[in-house]
């Protein structure tokens, strides 16, 4: 039984992990708009790298 | 005279969001950044994923668009231009793809609110992080942990409580305080009590190597309630605080006439002052309260007064602020402008209701306050009791009675229910502002129609046409130059019946309020007003080269689905009355039409009249659209605002209906009634289960385990009824969303 010692802080380190990654999703603004995303998916999608910087730009002033 | 044409429908438009680029407009509505200006849109009639192409597409049309993104949740538009760029050039372009845009203010509750929204979210997540952690150990723990390995978990699941009562649980301590200090009865103190209660105890056990520990329960509790408050705020907000709209009835910019330089100028509305004269164009609406000093017109005072029919205006007679121009060039000298007008101080009025307006709580939130601080003081005089005996069994009765029975199901009937209910209203087009509103519609007893745009499309129509076919293209090729509304109407229903090319029009004059003149192909045609009958319609003569050779009769046609719905409204046993501003004979017509006795139908009535009206009676709901009906709509207990009204009435209204006419208005009645009843069933639900559990505790018969299982099944219950609804409930949701 020992071995869960070292699986138990393990498994909550993962969780921490987990929780850490959601708080930061949740602060940079991903959670504010639910429905949009799900429309957005259906649009083609158009590759361009300048415009690709400007959304994560957008997404700073936001926070 | 600067360059200002007569204004046709392009130029209108670009004009009519010229205000967006006005400095002191950017000042309160744009903020700014390093890389350009911004600017929220509420976007009307955005629903699908195409909207979002189109809308975002803007940012490849016009230049100075640097980026634009659209939520679809609550239809707003987020736009950056570049410095130089205009916002009015988004607008126009917007406008033109047929979503109607609405410039949103930037005030601080706006940015507090997101994150606000995001801070509780944060706190879901922790709590739902931690419980579900402490859950792991406690099954282990009920299983049969024992010895080292025990001692250890329930240390574990302590460090494990900490965020959630010191980070999830923060908002419940924040408002049992407030309402403490208010001394007033929350559903928040019993909570705060328990959590509170329960975690001291369970500290205490814990120490003294008792197993009665509740971490599992209470984070459970917490995670709960939590994510009920963040539903509802969710479904609440999507209803759009219409309140941060601005309304436009009026330009921003007016034609001064300039004695000394003999020109017009453009001047900003706040300059004018009484005696001044202003120019208003066809298609514009008048600015001011006034007196008309040249010129010979009709005005569409629909906004106002609710008349569905034009009014003839000359030199001398009183204008409104508000009303349209429709046919000619009229010059007015200014008596009242700005909050002064006629127009203002329905605005003011309007205001000054809403304020007084309280939100109000819901009747099962009400009782279960009391029931639940019943609960409170029993736990608190077991609590006293337990000093006098042995501490520490009567101190965990006390504890089981405090978080087996408060606060969970009670806490949970009202948000859940509601919150359901809000969210699919939405969806199925109908926003309503709030959990109070649907439960005073549960309770209306009067319900009260305008006319014109609600019941009736609104618009004029053609309903009888006597003309030739081979007239048809000449004529459309007139009537398409002109934007009266006569003239549109007929547009509309020849382009539908004109097949092949639309000649050119040679020679074109509009006759001043009484119809328009063209040369087409070498005849010279005439079309003028007949006679304005007393009712709806209105009769058009048409004459080639002087020789009668056609009639079309327009009217504003009562919409096909309100009949349906005034007898449906009927058998709920509502008492139906239309409050119009228009003339007895159309009123009579519609309420005929319809099937509203008209005995009881009040025609002729001035927005203050309405509100006179609607004051005399109790559990009121108003149905209208124009801005004669905002304060109305604002007076009554329940108003809801149809599909394409002014900006006004949104503000003043509880409900908004995305789609227009008033087919869902039925359909929400009901759906508030059975909303309300699946309430008390969720009520009378807790109260047993309540009774059953406390008395449990109260003999000493509960524990841990126990609590961890009863306390989840019985929220579980109340979801599930929640969920479920009634069956009358489901037919109407599937008949909105149809």
């Amino acid at each position: 039984m020992s071995i869960i010692f070292i699986l138990l802080p393990l498994a909550l380190l993962l969780g921490l992990g987990f929780l850490v990654a959601f708080a930061r999703s949740c602060s940079s603004g991903q959670y504010d708009d639910l429905e949009t995303p799900s429309h957005r998916i259906l649009l083609e999608d158009e590759y361009e790298p300048k415009k690709f910087k400007r959304v994560t730009q957008e997404r700073k002033i936001h926070v | 005279m600067p360059s200002v044409r007569k204004s046709g429908p392009a130029l209108g438009a670009r004009e009519e969001f010229r205000f967006l680029d006005d400095p002191e407009f950017l000042e309160q509505y744009s903020w700014q950044t390093q890389e350009g200006r911004w600017m929220d849109f509420y976007v009307e009639g955005v629903h699908c994923a195409a909207c979002v192409w189109l809308t975002e597409k803007i940012a490849d049309i016009v230049d100075d668009v640097g980026f634009i993104r659209l939520n679809l949740g609550n239809s707003v538009a987020t736009v950056r231009i570049h410095d130089q760029g205009s916002f009015s050039a988004v607008a126009l372009e917007l406008q033109k793809m047929g979503y109607r845009p609405h410039p949103i203010k930037q005030d601080e509750q706006r940015g507090l609110q997101k994150r606000e929204n995001r801070l509780l979210l944060m706190r879901l997540g922790v709590a739902g992080a931690c419980a579900g952690n402490i859950m792991l150990l406690a099954v282990s723990l009920y299983g049969g942990a024992n010895g080292g390995i025990a001692d250890r978990f329930r240390w574990i699941s302590l460090g494990l409580y900490v965020p959630v009562i010191f980070f999830s649980a923060v908002p419940f301590y924040k408002s049992a305080w407030i309402s403490l200090r208010s001394k007033e009865l929350s559903i928040d103190i019993p909570v705060v009590f328990g959590i509170l209660l329960g975690s001291i105890v369970s500290v205490i056990n814990l120490i003294q190597g008792d197993d009665r520990i509740y971490f599992d329960s209470l984070s459970a509790l917490v995670f709960l309630l939590l994510s009920t408050r963040y539903l509802l705020k969710r479904t609440q907000q999507s209803a759009l605080d219409f309140s941060r709209f601005l309304h436009f009835l009026t330009p921003m910019w007016v034609k001064k006439w300039n004695p000394s330089g003999q020109i017009y100028e453009e001047v900003r509305m706040d300059q004018l002052s009484a005696g001044d004269r202003v120019q208003v164009f066809p298609n514009e609406c008048v600015p001011v309260d006034g007196r008309v000093v040249k010129g010979f017109s009709s005005l569409d005072c629909a906004l106002l007064s609710g008349e569905s029919q034009s009014e003839r205006v000359a030199v001398g007679d009183r204008v409104f602020a508000g009303t349209l121009n429709l046919d000619a060039p009229l010059e007015i000298e200014v008596t009242q402008s700005g909050v002064n007008t006629r127009m203002g101080r329905i605005l003011v009025s309007m205001e000054k209701l809403l304020t007084k307006k309280a939100a109000a709580t819901v009747f099962a939130d009400r009782v279960s306050r009391y029931f639940v601080s019943a609960v409170v003081i029993l736990s608190g005089a077991l609590i006293i009791f337990s000093f006098y005996n042995s501490w520490g069994d009567y101190l965990n009765r006390a504890l089981a009675i405090a978080i087996v029975t408060c606060p969970c199901t009670f806490a949970l009937i009202t948000p859940l229910a509601f919150s359901l209910t809000l969210g699919k209203l939405a969806r199925g087009g109908v926003l309503v502002k709030g959990p109070d509103i649907l439960e005073k519609l549960a309770g209306v007893k009067a319900v009260f129609f305008d006319k014109t745009g609600t019941l009736t499309f609104g618009a004029l129509q053609v309903t009888h046409w006597e003309v030739p076919d081979e007239l048809s293209a000449a004529i459309l090729a007139i009537e398409s130059c002109s934007v009266h509304p006569i003239a549109k109407a007929m547009t509309q229903y020849l382009r539908n019946q004109v097949t092949g090319v639309i000649p050119q029009v040679e020679e074109l004059k509009e006759k001043m309020g009484n119809g328009i003149c063209g040369r087409v192909g070498g005849s010279w045609y005439e079309l003028t007003r007949a006679r304005d009958a007393t009712s709806l319609s209105t009769e058009i003569s048409i004459l080639k080269d002087g020789l009668l050779v056609g009639r079309a009769v327009l009217s504003d046609q009562v919409r096909p689905e309100s009949q349906k719905v005034v007898q449906l409204l009927k058998s709920l046993n509502l008492n139906l009355r239309i409050l119009s501003g228009d003339h007895r004979g159309s009123v009579k017509q519609v309420a005929d039409q319809v099937g509203i006795e008209f005995g009881s139908c009040i025609f002729e009535a001035s927005p203050e009249k309405k509100n006179e009206v609607i004051k005399s009676y109790e559990n009121t709901l108003m149905v209208g659209d124009g801005a004669n009906d905002a304060i109305a709509l604002a007076q009554a207990d329940v108003g809801i605002a149809v599909h394409s009204s002014m900006e006004l009435s949104l503000q003043a209204a509880g409900v908004f209906l995305k789609t227009p006419g008033i087919r869902s208005v039925y359909h929400l009645v009901v759906i508030a009634r059975e909303t309300l009843s699946v309430v008390q069933r969720n009520f009378w639900f807790s109260v047993v289960y309540n009774v059953i559990a406390g008395g449990f505790a109260l003999a000493g018969k509960i524990d841990p385990l126990f609590a961890a299982v009863l306390m989840p099944m019985s929220a579980l219950t109340v979801l599930l009824s929640s969920i479920t609804g009634t069956s009358r409930m489901r037919t109407a949701f599937k008949e909105i969303n149809a």
